[in-house]
């Protein structure tokens, strides 16, 4: 394990924790927009956000990064509410609710967490590895 | 916070650094071979070039943290690196020291 490497082992980690953090990024703009109705019967409402991530083989290093493929959106339907007196309701008073799913939502915000997590311990483990070996040349 | 630990790693790395480059330095004690202190000495100041820079780097994503300009991930990066390298080198120093003072203690 040289110092290289360390820094090699940095990088990666780096890459993994921005990918999750802007994993986290969608999520929370899916939450906080979970109940953004349009305007008008014909306005769609908000749509759920989605976020790829894709291997990247950076050459100077010689390492697998990760970074985003593509944000992207969700294509499913639109469940729709009965509520006659929002101004975006149509002709049989159902207004159309954007398709965030409030679950589905907490488990990725803790899948990224745990991802996030998981980065931030690999850095941490590399770091002690080099520690201990640095004692060796202290005895 | 960040700037007390960059500046310890700063004057650490000052002085870990000069007295690796005058143990390395040929003829500066007579006992050790002339040609194994030539390549020696240029090895060290070589990797000490590059330590300096890793502070260096460190030291600059530090005033960028505290400006809001470098994301956190960045920020603990270079500040591991340059940790990891003054640990490095101090513990490189700590044994070249040593080994002059065995040297010098032998009965001429």
């Amino acid at each position: 394990m040289s110092n290289i490497q360390l820094m090699n082992i940095n990088s990666i980690s780096t890459s993994g924790m921005h990918a999750q953090s802007q994993r986290m990024r969608i999520i929370s703009e899916n939450v906080a927009n979970a109940d953004s109705t349009g305007q008008t019967a014909g306005e769609d409402p908000y749509r759920r956000g989605t976020i790829t991530f894709k291997s990247v083989f950076d050459r100077e290093t010689g390492a697998n990064k990760v970074e985003i493929a593509k944000i992207g959106q969700d294509g499913s339907d639109f469940p729709q509410k009965y509520e006659p007196s929002h101004p975006a309701a149509d002709e049989n008073g159902y207004v159309r609710m954007p398709n965030v799913n409030m679950i589905v939502e907490l488990m990725d915000m803790r899948q990224a967490q745990r991802s996030y997590e998981a980065n931030v311990m690999m850095m941490d483990g590399t770091r002690s590895m080099v520690r201990k070996t640095l004692e060796v040349m202290r005895g | 916070m960040a700037t007390e630990i960059s500046g310890i790693n700063n004057s650490a790395f000052t002085q870990a650094l000069d007295q690796i480059k005058e143990a390395g330095k040929p003829g500066q004690s007579s006992s050790v071979a002339q040609t194994d202190g030539l390549d020696f000495g240029a090895a060290v100041e070589a990797h000490a070039r590059k330590a300096v820079d890793i502070a260096k780097t460190a030291e600059m994503n530090n005033m960028k943290a505290i400006n809001g300009e470098v994301d956190l991930p960045e920020l603990v990066q270079s500040v591991t690196n340059a940790e990891t390298t003054l640990r490095t080198v101090v513990a490189i120093r700590d044994r070249l020291v040593q080994a002059y003072q065995e040297i010098i203690k032998m009965p001429v």
